[in-house]
């Protein structure tokens, strides 16, 4: 079950008010909360943590096939390192990576094969063309609204977050 | 308050969220904020507090669940209006 997330901490800083009244109880489970409110840098924190609820519910959607929700607090992350953590939804849990630097947090499932990042789609697409030595990927969507390719006659799913200035897919 | 009152409302709130213009000038009560409006989700949070302030309600994550369009936003505000 694959799923990712980006975000530009750009964008994010000029478009959400993280620290209004009530923002993080609306995201963030009581554990989460503390966590948050005693880390060092509360932004980043805050987005990671973010990051890693939205890849979750688009992993966890693959998996059950839910209806399309707005709940992120009912996904429960445990951080094992600064890269490495684990989201459970509903007693199943899944492992996830993070790559943080000045422009973003990114976090995708462990089980990936293929994860690109880029600046467009037209270049992630053309990257991906180029490391599966194919020619026509392209991204259309299934019956559930899902995502995935056509690589080699082969309907493959694929998970796609795009956020400011970035475009990222995992296969 | 009547639906009317309330989109009137629900379409201030949405609009500095928008990020498809032409689906936000033929809103209906049928838009969806994602699909139609293109609301960023992390805005998502945004819309729902600021429904919270301009009708003086309270949004449990329970009820924040459904509010992903016009519809069912509209059904949420209603239900707290009631219960006050």
């Amino acid at each position: 079950m694959i799923g990712n997330d980006i975000v530009d901490l750009d964008l994010a800083r000029q478009s959400s008010d993280i620290f209004r009244p009530r923002y993080f109880e609306k995201i963030l489970n009581a554990s989460e909360l503390n966590f948050v409110e005693n880390s060092k840098n509360q932004f980043l924190y805050f987005w990671r943590i973010w990051t890693l609820k939205e890849a979750a519910y688009k992993a966890f959607q693959r998996l059950l096939l839910f209806d399309d929700f707005f709940n992120p607090s009912l996904f429960s992350t445990k951080m094992i390192n600064d890269e490495m953590a684990s989201v459970s939804f509903q007693n199943q849990s899944l492992d996830f990576e993070t790559e943080t630097n000045s422009d973003f947090i990114y976090s995708w499932t462990s089980s990936v094969q293929h994860n690109v990042l880029g600046y467009s789609k037209f270049k992630v697409l053309a990257k991906l063309n180029q490391d599966l030595s194919s020619k026509s990927f392209d991204v259309n969507k299934d019956i559930n609204g899902l995502p995935f390719a056509k690589i080699f006659q082969q309907k493959t799913p694929i998970s796609i977050s795009h956020h400011g200035r970035f475009y990222a897919l995992v296969i | 308050m009547n639906n009317q009152d309330i989109i009137q409302k629900l379409r201030r709130i949405v609009e500095p969220y928008v990020n498809n213009q032409s689906n936000f000038e033929k809103l209906t009560e049928e838009s969806d904020f994602i699909k139609d409006l293109e609301i960023n989700s992390a805005n998502l949070v945004d819309v729902v507090l600021d429904v919270e302030d301009e009708f003086n309600i309270r949004i449990e994550n329970d009820d924040m669940e459904k509010m992903l369009n016009m519809q069912a936003t509209i059904g949420v505000i209603q239900k707290k209006l009631n219960q006050k």
